[in-house]
């Protein structure tokens, strides 16, 4: 949610959302080549772009950037070590229940552009997250044609989570300044009532809406009218080129770990 | 003959399972009136409301809209709640957009609009309210003192002829509620019908010009504020309470105070008090 703030008041959110997609999504392309530099590259575009154009603290940034480090270490690990056949030239070996475990060059090369690929998409993402508030994604969604029942259950979607939360963090204080989360055996059953109560509510709330929706004309499509922005050609010959430059970069570097 | 802008007769409504929410109410509401619905809660307002503008189906009864009986058919009722905008009370629940413009453009782009004319209705509605600069805001960054104003500004946005308010002052700090009143009587001036539901009987003695009591789904009582309120018994009866300023004239009046005419704000009630102390 933290997020969620920064892309309404970050330093590029007037910038057309689709150059913005545009750019992550063509990077996020590159990041696909097996190269550890361009991918390396890649990030530290990303940070930078964030931090000093868009101004998004760096410790923020790098905060949530630890957020999937964990997942990633989880994932590499497995891919790391691997058995391996009884005399191969494996740099560590280990046997366990019998099966010969160890990590060869090979699966350390592998790890290596599994690891700095996904912080690459990771950064393409979050640089789209941070600089682009949702709402606008799905102007740019909508303008390519995504199904309008498909996008009206986002949007939807999206607004009421917030009441959601807001929602379950009233119901929490309110049973919590009740003692409700005393102990173990109270929280279990405070935390059931949390739920179903969250759940009749947003089922009789869910029916308010469509009455207070009636009554301004609904007529089962959702039509809104959203906010205009330029589209800049500077931009979009710009981050062409750039992505050009890292194509260049990525032969240059000549694959790194192949 | 006055000329009356919503008339029921006799409307019964139950809700499923079997609950009588309005039980045979009548009453007819009088053109440019400001008028004021009260009653405790349950007693049956917001269903009344939702009669407005054929959201909800009497169960016998009829409802009339500037003396033409409700039609339950889609053309009819897509004019109707052109013309009759209801704000709800919760604007959790009535605001769904994810940003102010979308959703005060909502109303105005279903009744067909040209996206010109559309953006222009949004952004008069949003000046009404004064809440311009909140246009590209995020709903849920909003306070509620500001989700309750964009709320105003959805239904304003369709330029309905009646505006029909659900405890528009509930959970509102003084400074809102003042200003909300003004907006009120801003509206009012330039010829718009309001109709509100509320339990603040300070605010329905200065402000309305007619008011309706409502009680278990029956019309307990109807008149001008002045004539309901003087009313001990109606009073207590519909577990409403005197305003303070007429009980303080009341008192007064006892006393062999004279008023010229009896004063619904502290302003008028002053000026009444500088006649006296002069004559």
């Amino acid at each position: 949610m933290l997020i969620d703030n920064y892309a309404y008041s970050n330093r590029l959110k007037d910038v057309h959302p689709a150059e913005k997609l545009y750019f992550a999504m063509t990077t996020m392309a590159m990041g696909f080549i097996p190269n550890i530099y361009l991918n390396m590259a890649i990030v530290s575009m990303m940070g930078a772009l964030l931090v000093f154009n868009a101004k998004i603290p760096a410790k923020v940034f790098l905060k949530t950037l630890l957020l999937p480090l964990w997942f990633v270490l989880i994932g590499i690990l497995t891919i790391m070590i691997n058995a391996v056949p009884a005399g191969s030239s494996a740099l560590i070996k280990f046997s366990l229940l019998g099966i010969t475990l160890g990590i060869t060059q090979e699966s350390i090369k592998a790890s290596a552009v599994l690891f700095s690929r996904s912080l690459a998409m990771v950064c393409c993402l979050y640089f789209l997250a941070f600089t682009t508030p949702m709402v606008d994604i799905f102007i740019v969604l909508r303008s390519m044609k995504v199904p309008g029942l498909f996008l009206e259950l986002m949007e939807l979607v999206y607004r009421f989570l917030f009441v959601l939360m807001e929602t379950s963090e009233r119901i929490y204080i309110s049973q919590s300044s009740r003692l409700g989360y005393m102990n173990a055996g109270t929280a279990v059953r405070s935390l059931g009532r949390l739920i179903s109560s969250l759940f009749i509510k947003a089922w009789k709330d869910s029916e308010s809406l469509y009455t207070a929706l009636e009554a301004r004309g609904y007529e089962g499509e959702v039509k809104v009218l959203t906010k205009k922005f330029p589209i800049s050609i500077k931009n979009i010959f710009l981050i062409t080129s750039v992505e050009f430059l890292l194509l260049v970069f990525a032969w240059l570097s000549g694959g790194g770990a192949r | 003959m006055s000329e009356y802008i919503l008339e029921m007769r006799d409307v019964v409504f139950d809700y499923p399972g079997g609950i009588r929410a309005l039980n045979g109410i009548s009453m007819a509401i009088e053109k440019g009136k400001k008028i004021a619905v009260l009653g405790p809660n349950g007693s049956g307002k917001s269903t009344l409301f939702l009669h407005f503008n054929g959201i909800l189906r009497p169960k016998s009864g009829k409802v009339f809209y500037r003396g033409q009986q409700i039609k339950y058919h889609r053309d009819y009722l897509v004019n109707l709640r052109k013309n009759v905008g209801i704000v709800f009370q919760d604007p959790d629940i009535q605001l769904f957009a994810g940003s102010v413009f979308q959703e005060v453009s909502f109303g105005p782009m279903n009744l067909g609009f040209s996206i010109p004319e559309v953006e222009k209705r949004v952004v008069e509605a949003l000046k009404a309210c004064g809440i311009e600069e909140l246009k590209h805001r995020p709903t849920h960054f909003l306070s509620f003192g500001q989700k309750k104003r964009v709320s105003i500004a959805d239904v304003l946005a369709m330029d309905p002829e009646v505006l029909v308010l659900d405890e528009p002052a509930a959970y509102l700090d003084p400074k809102h509620e003042q200003k909300l009143v003004e907006l009120l009587e801003e509206l009012c001036r330039k010829g718009k019908q309001v109709i509100l539901s509320t339990h603040d009987v300070e605010l329905a003695y200065a402000w309305a010009d007619y008011v309706f009591v409502l009680k278990a789904g029956r019309l307990a009582a109807e008149g001008t504020p002045q004539e309901v309120f003087q009313n001990e018994t109606l009073v207590k009866e519909a577990d409403l309470r005197k305003p303070q300023l007429l009980e303080i004239c009341d008192i007064l009046k006892q006393k062999g105070f004279v008023f010229n005419k009896m004063p619904r704000n502290i302003p008028e009630f002053r000026e009444e008090l500088l006649i006296y102390v002069e004559s």
